[in-house]
C-alpha cells in the first residue's frame, strides 16, 4: 500500500521541519504522514495535500507561539536595557556608533564601486560569448605597451569562414573630431563608430525606434543615441531625418538607441556603417597590413576560447606575416574582462588594474575591521560597569547562552544603528567620490533584492563579530565575584584588548605611510629635471588643416604681441612623443634595426621648450641647408647608434627625406617617468603633421594674452573651436592615476585614524576611570598632575609604537612594490616613517591625554569620598 | 499540585482510554470524536511537551514502520503523577458539578 509518489508536500515538510524540536520532530511528521496517507486514500491526493498545507500553517503558527513567545519577551528586555545604555551613556555610545556609521559606510561606498567595475559588459545577452580579437608583438613595444587592441580588417571574416565556432563577427572603427551637422545644429564628435551590419545583433543595445536588425544595412544609414537626437533635433522626431557628416556624405537615421550605458567598454552615440566610412576615405577593407579597427567575434556556447586560440597562429602565419621577421600573436579577450586589462594599446574606453579593485577592496574590510575592534574595545571596557547587571541576571537564573543572546542582540542593535546613520553618510559622501573616481554611482545600485540580503548579513555578521567579545567573555564572570566585591579582575584581558588596539593603529600606520610615499614621489616627479621647461606654456590642439596651411603667417602675427616670447609648432610635446621607427642611414645593413621614436618639429621648439643640445648646434633659419633636411638626435639614440661622431652624418626619414644630424640634444624624459629615457629623433618639418601650437607667454600676462590667441585665431579658423590647455596640466595628466592614489590614501587613512583614536579616546576614558581611586590617592600623597597625566598615557604610547614596528615592514614592502612602476623614483628613506610615527603618536596623545588631564585635575576629594 | 488545565485534562483522558495505543494520530482524533476540538499537531506536541515536562506523561519509543515513511511513532504513557492528577480533577468535577442535572438548567431558563 505504499504510495511513493502519493508524499505530503515537500516543501511543508520541510518547514516543519526546521520549526519542531528534534525530539518531536520525527513523530510529528511521522504523524502527519500517515492520516495524509489515509486522507490520501479517502478523498483523494489534492484534498490531502490542502489538509496538509493547513495543519502545516495551524501548526506553524501554534509552534511559533509556543517556542518564540518566551524569547521574545527577553529579546524586548535586552533591546530596552540597550536602548537605555545608549541614554546613559552618551559619550560611550556616540563613539561606538560613529565609528561602525563611518567604518560601515567606507565598506558600502568601496563595495558599491567595485560592484560597478566588474559589472562593465554585463548587459549584454551574449556577453558570455563574446570575445575582442586583440595583438601582441614580440619585442616591440609602443610606449611600454606590446599588446594592441587593434587588429586587421579582414581577420573577423577570415575566423568565420575558417573556424565553426566563431558564429559572427564585427568590426569597429572608431573615429574622432567628425563633424556632424543635421537641421542648424552643427558639432565635432568624439567616439563615431563605423561598423557592420551585425552590431546590433551581436551587442544588446535597444532602440527607441527603428530595427535593429536592419537598421546599418543601407550605407547610408546612421543610427544615433536619444542623448544625440536630443542635441541635434530636441524633441522632434529622429527617425527618417538627414545627418550630414564631414560635409559631405549625407546620411539617414535609420534607429535611435537608448544611450548605451555606462558600464560598457565603449560608449558611442553615433553609429554608422562600416560601408560609409570605406567610401568615404576610399579604403581597402581586405587589407591585412595595418590595422586600425576593433574585430569582436561571437562563439557558440560550447567552444572553448582556449582551443581557439591555438589553431590562431597558423592564420597569423598565412596572412600577416606570411614569412615576415616580426612575430606576433593573436589572443581573445572575453567581453566582460576588456574594462579590468589596462595593458593594451589603442584602447577604447577607460580600464582599471585589477590590482587597484583588491588595493580598495583590502582597504574597505580593514576599516570595518578597525571599526569592529572598536565596538569590541569599548564595550570590554564598558563591561566592568555592566558587571552588576550580570551578576544580578545570574543570580536570578539566566543560564550562560541567553547572556550571550543578550550582548550578541545588543550588538546586532548598535550595527543596525550604525548602519542607519551611515546610509545618511553615504548620501553625503558617494557624489564626492563618484566624481573623484570618474565614475557614476549612486546607491540606487544598493536597492536590489540580492544586496539587500548581502547587507543583512553584513549586519548580522558585524554585529556578531563586534559582539562576540564581549559576549563570550562577559557572560563568562562568576556572580559571586562580581556581586562581593563589585570589582573583577581586569588585568590578563587589557592584553587582548592591548593587541587590537595595537592592530588597529599598525593598520593606521600603513595607510599614513603608503600616503606619505605616494606624496613623496609626486613631489619629485615634479621637481624632477625632466629636461624641458614646462611653465607658461598655453598649448593648442590643432585640428583644421588650412591652419597648418597658414602656420608661418599665424606665427609671425603672434609673435608681434609682447607678450608672447616665443610659438612653436610640432606633432608632439617632449613629455609625451609616440611616432615610432627605424633609423636608415645610406649604407645601412638591410637587418640592421635601430628602433626609435620621433617626432616633427620647427625652428622654435628646442628654445621655446628649453631643451639642451651637448654637441652640434640648434636647427637653425640661418643655414639654409636646415630646410632641406635637419635631424637631432638625444644621447641615447647615440648610443645605440653607436657612432662617435654623429654630427653632420646623414639620415633618410621614412625612405624619401633624407638629412643630417646638425646636433645631439641632452636626454629628456619624453615618456612619463614610469620609463626610461629611449632613442629620440626630432625632424624638421614645420607644417605636415604638426598637431599642437605651443606658445611662450610671459609671466603675468597671461589672461589677455589667451584672448590674443583666441582671436588670431579663430580668423584663421572659423568653422573649428578655440580650445587651449597649459602645458603643466597636461604634464599631470601622465601622473593622474597616482594623484588619485594619494587623494585616496589620504582620505583612507584619515578614516582609520579617525576610527582608531575615537577607540583610543574610549579606552583612555575607561581607563582614567577605573584608576580614579588610584589616582586620588596618588595626588594626595603628592603627584603632580604631570606625572599623573604621564602615567595614564604611557601605556597607550607604548602601544602606538608596538604598532608602529608591525606596520613599517608591511608598508616598506608595499610601497617597494608600488614604486617599481617607476623608472625614476623617489628613495624611501627612514625619514619618512619617523615622521608618520611621529604623527601618529602626537594624534594618540593628543587623544589620550585630554582624558588623562581631566582625571588628573580631578579633585582627589571627590574621588575619594566614596567608598 | 497545581489543577490540571482543560485541554490538559482532555489530552490525559484521551491517553487513558488508548491505553498502549496513544501516539499523535490517536490522541488527536479521540479528541477530534470525543470533544469535537480539531487540534492541529503543533498544538498537540506543545501541550504534550509541556505535561511531558510537567511530569503528567512520559514518552515510549516506538519501532519504526513503512506507512509512516520510516518514521517511528512515539507513545505517551499516563505517570502516576498523571494518574493522581486526573483523580484529583475528576473529584473536584464531582464537587463542583454536584446536584446539577440538564434539569437545572431548564428550570432556570424557564423562572
Amino acid at each position: 500500500m505504499i504510495q511513493s509518489n502519493k508524499r505530503p508536500p515537500r516543501f511543508a515538510e520541510w518547514i516543519l521541519a526546521r520549526l519542531t524540536r528534534s525530539v518531536d520532530e520525527r513523530s510529528l511528521l511521522g504523524d502527519l504522514k500517515e492520516e495524509f496517507e489515509e486522507i490520501c486514500d479517502e478523498k483523494g491526493f489534492s484534498v490531502a495535500r490542502l489538509w496538509y498545507w493547513k495543519h502545516m500553517f495551524r501548526s506553524a503558527l501554534s509552534y511559533i507561539f509556543f517556542h518564540l513567545y518566551w524569547s521574545f519577551a527577553m529579546i524586548t528586555n535586552y533591546m530596552k536595557i540597550a536602548l537605555r545604555i545608549i541614554k546613559r551613556q552618551k559619550g560611550y555610545s556616540f563613539i561606538n556608533i560613529t565609528g561602525l556609521a563611518v567604518g560601515f559606510a567606507t565598506f558600502l561606498i568601496i563595495f558599491l564601486f567595485i560592484q560597478w567595475e566588474l559589472s562593465y559588459d554585463r548587459y549584454h545577452l551574449n556577453s558570455g560569448c563574446i570575445y575582442r580579437v586583440a595583438q601582441k608583438y614580440y619585442g616591440h613595444d609602443h610606449a611600454g605597451k606590446d599588446k594592441i587592441a587593434m587588429t586587421p580588417y579582414p581577420l573577423g571574416k577570415t575566423m568565420v569562414a575558417s573556424f565553426p565556432e566563431v558564429v559572427s563577427s564585427v568590426r569597429i572603427v572608431r573615429r574622432n573630431e567628425m563633424k556632424i551637422s543635421a537641421q542648424e545644429n552643427s558639432y565635432f564628435e568624439n567616439m563615431v563608430f563605423f561598423t557592420d551590419p551585425d552590431f546590433f545583433t551581436l551587442f544588446t543595445f535597444p532602440f527607441v525606434s527603428g530595427k535593429c536588425e536592419s537598421a546599418l544595412r543601407d550605407p547610408n544609414s546612421i543610427v544615433i543615441s536619444e542623448r544625440m537626437k536630443e542635441k541635434y533635433f530636441g524633441s522632434h522626431d529622429a527617425m527618417g531625418k538627414t545627418i550630414r557628416l564631414d560635409e559631405a556624405f549625407d546620411l539617414k537615421v535609420t534607429g535611435v538607441m537608448v544611450n548605451m550605458p555606462k558600464n560598457g567598454h565603449f560608449v558611442t552615440d553615433i553609429v554608422i556603417p562600416l560601408e560609409t566610412y570605406r567610401l568615404m576615405r576610399n579604403q581597402n577593407l581586405d587589407e591585412w597590413r595595418g590595422g586600425s579597427g576593433y574585430t569582436y567575434i561571437l562563439l557558440t556556447k560550447e567552444a572553448s576560447p582556449v582551443e581557439l586560440e591555438k589553431k590562431f597562429p597558423a592564420l597569423v602565419e598565412k596572412y600577416i606575416t606570411g614569412g615576415g621577421r616580426h612575430r606576433r600573436d593573436l589572443f581573445l579577450q572575453p567581453l566582460t574582462k576588456i574594462h579590468l586589462n589596462p595593458n593594451l594599446d589603442a584602447e577604447l574606453g577607460t580600464t582599471i588594474d585589477v590590482r587597484t579593485l583588491y588595493l580598495f577592496g583590502t582597504i574597505a574590510v580593514l576599516i570595518l575591521f578597525i571599526a569592529c575592534i572598536n565596538y569590541m574595545n569599548l564595550s570590554t571596557a564598558r563591561s566592568v560597569q555592566r558587571m552588576k547587571e550580570v551578576g544580578i541576571r545570574k543570580v536570578v537564573g539566566a543560564r550562560r547562552q541567553q547572556l550571550i543572546g543578550q550582548f550578541f542582540s545588543e550588538a546586532i542593535l548598535f550595527t543596525l544603528i550604525a548602519f542607519l546613520l551611515s546610509f545618511l553618510l553615504i548620501s553625503l559622501a558617494l557624489p564626492i567620490f563618484s566624481r573623484f573616481v570618474e565614475r557614476e554611482l549612486s546607491l540606487a545600485h544598493l536597492y536590489h533584492f540580492r544586496f539587500i540580503l548581502w547587507i543583512v548579513a553584513l549586519i548580522l555578521f558585524v554585529g556578531l563579530l563586534a559582539g562576540s567579545y564581549p559576549a563570550l567573555t562577559l557572560s563568562r564572570f562568576r556572580p559571586i565575584c562580581i556581586l562581593k566585591t563589585g570589582l573583577i579582575r581586569v588585568g590578563k584581558r587589557m592584553s587582548l584588548r592591548s593587541v587590537l588596539v595595537i592592530l588597529q593603529f599598525a593598520i593606521s600606520i600603513v595607510l599614513i605611510v603608503c600616503t606619505f610615499t605616494v606624496r613623496d614621489q609626486l613631489q619629485f616627479i615634479q621637481h624632477h629635471d625632466v629636461g624641458y621647461e614646462r611653465d607658461q606654456i598655453a598649448v593648442i590642439s590643432i585640428k583644421d588643416p588650412e591652419v597648418r596651411e597658414n602656420f608661418e603667417t599665424i606665427k609671425t602675427e603672434l609673435k608681434r604681441n609682447p607678450n608672447i616670447l616665443s610659438v612653436s609648432s610640432s606633432t608632439y610635446l617632449p613629455n609625451r612623443i609616440l611616432d615610432q621607427t627605424t633609423f636608415n642611414w645610406p649604407g645601412r645593413e638591410e637587418d640592421l634595426e635601430i628602433g626609435t621614436y620621433f617626432g616633427n618639429i620647427d625652428y622654435d621648439y628646442v628654445d621655446l621648450f628649453e631643451l639642451k643640445i651637448v654637441e652640434g648646434r640648434n636647427i637653425s633659419r640661418d643655414f639654409q641647408t636646415d630646410a632641406g633636411g635637419a635631424f637631432l638626435i638625444n644621447e641615447t639614440a647615440v648610443k645605440s647608434l653607436g657612432w662617435d661622431k654623429p654630427v653632420g652624418r646623414e639620415l633618410i626619414h621614412w625612405n624619401e627625406n633624407k638629412g643630417r644630424i646638425v646636433g645631439v640634444l641632452k636626454d629628456f624624459n619624453f615618456h612619463s617617468l614610469h620609463r626610461e629615457i629611449e632613442s629620440l629623433t626630432l625632424y624638421l618639418e614645420p607644417r605636415e603633421r604638426n598637431y599642437h601650437l605651443s606658445v611662450k607667454i610671459r609671466g603675468g600676462h597671461i589672461p589677455e594674452t589667451i584672448e590674443t590667441l583666441k582671436n588670431t585665431m579663430t580668423r584663421f579658423s572659423s568653422g573649428y573651436p578655440f580650445e587651449y590647455r597649459f602645458f603643466d596640466d597636461i604634464f599631470n595628466d601622465a601622473y593622474r592615476s597616482e594623484l588619485r592614489l594619494e587623494q585616496i590614501f589620504i582620505i583612507f587613512a584619515f578614516i582609520a585614524i579617525f576610527i582608531a583614536c575615537l577607540g583610543l579616546l574610549g579606552l583612555a576614558a575607561f581607563a582614567a576611570n577605573q584608576r580614579t581611586k588610584e589616582i586620588g590617592i596618588r595626588k594626595v600623597v603628592g603627584a603632580s598632575v604631570s606625572s599623573i597625566v604621564f602615567l595614564l598615557s604611557k601605556e597607550f604610547v607604548k602601544w602606538v609604537l608596538i604598532a608602529n614596528v608591525i606596520g613599517w615592514p608591511v608598508a616598506w614592502f608595499t610601497m617597494k612594490i608600488w614604486l617599481q612602476d617607476f623608472a625614476y623614483r623617489t628613495h624611501l628613506g627612514p625619514g619618512l616613517f619617523f615622521f608618520s610615527t611621529l604623527m601618529v603618536v602626537i594624534i594618540a596623545l593628543c587623544t589620550v591625554s585630554y582624558q588623562a588631564i581631566k582625571a588628573a585635575r580631578t579633585n582627589p576629594v571627590k574621588s575619594l569620598r566614596y567608598e | 499540585m497545581k489543577e490540571l488545565s482543560k485541554a490538559e485534562e482532555m489530552i490525559i483522558l484521551a491517553i487513558w482510554r488508548l491505553k498502549e495505543n496513544a501516539y499523535g494520530v490517536t490522541i488527536r482524533r479521540q479528541i477530534l470524536r470525543t470533544a469535537k476540538k480539531d487540534y492541529t499537531y503543533g498544538t498537540l506536541y506543545g501541550l504534550l511537551e509541556q505535561m511531558v515536562r510537567k511530569d503528567y506523561v512520559e514518552r515510549v519509543k516506538g519501532e519504526p514502520t513503512p506507512e509512516r515513511g520510516g518514521r517511528s511513532k512515539t507513545f505517551y504513557k499516563l505517570t502516576p503523577t498523571g494518574i493522581e492528577a486526573l483523580k484529583k480533577a475528576m473529584e473536584v468535577h464531582r464537587s463542583v458539578w454536584h446536584g446539577i442535572t440538564e434539569m437545572t438548567f431548564d428550570t432556570v431558563s424557564l423562572s
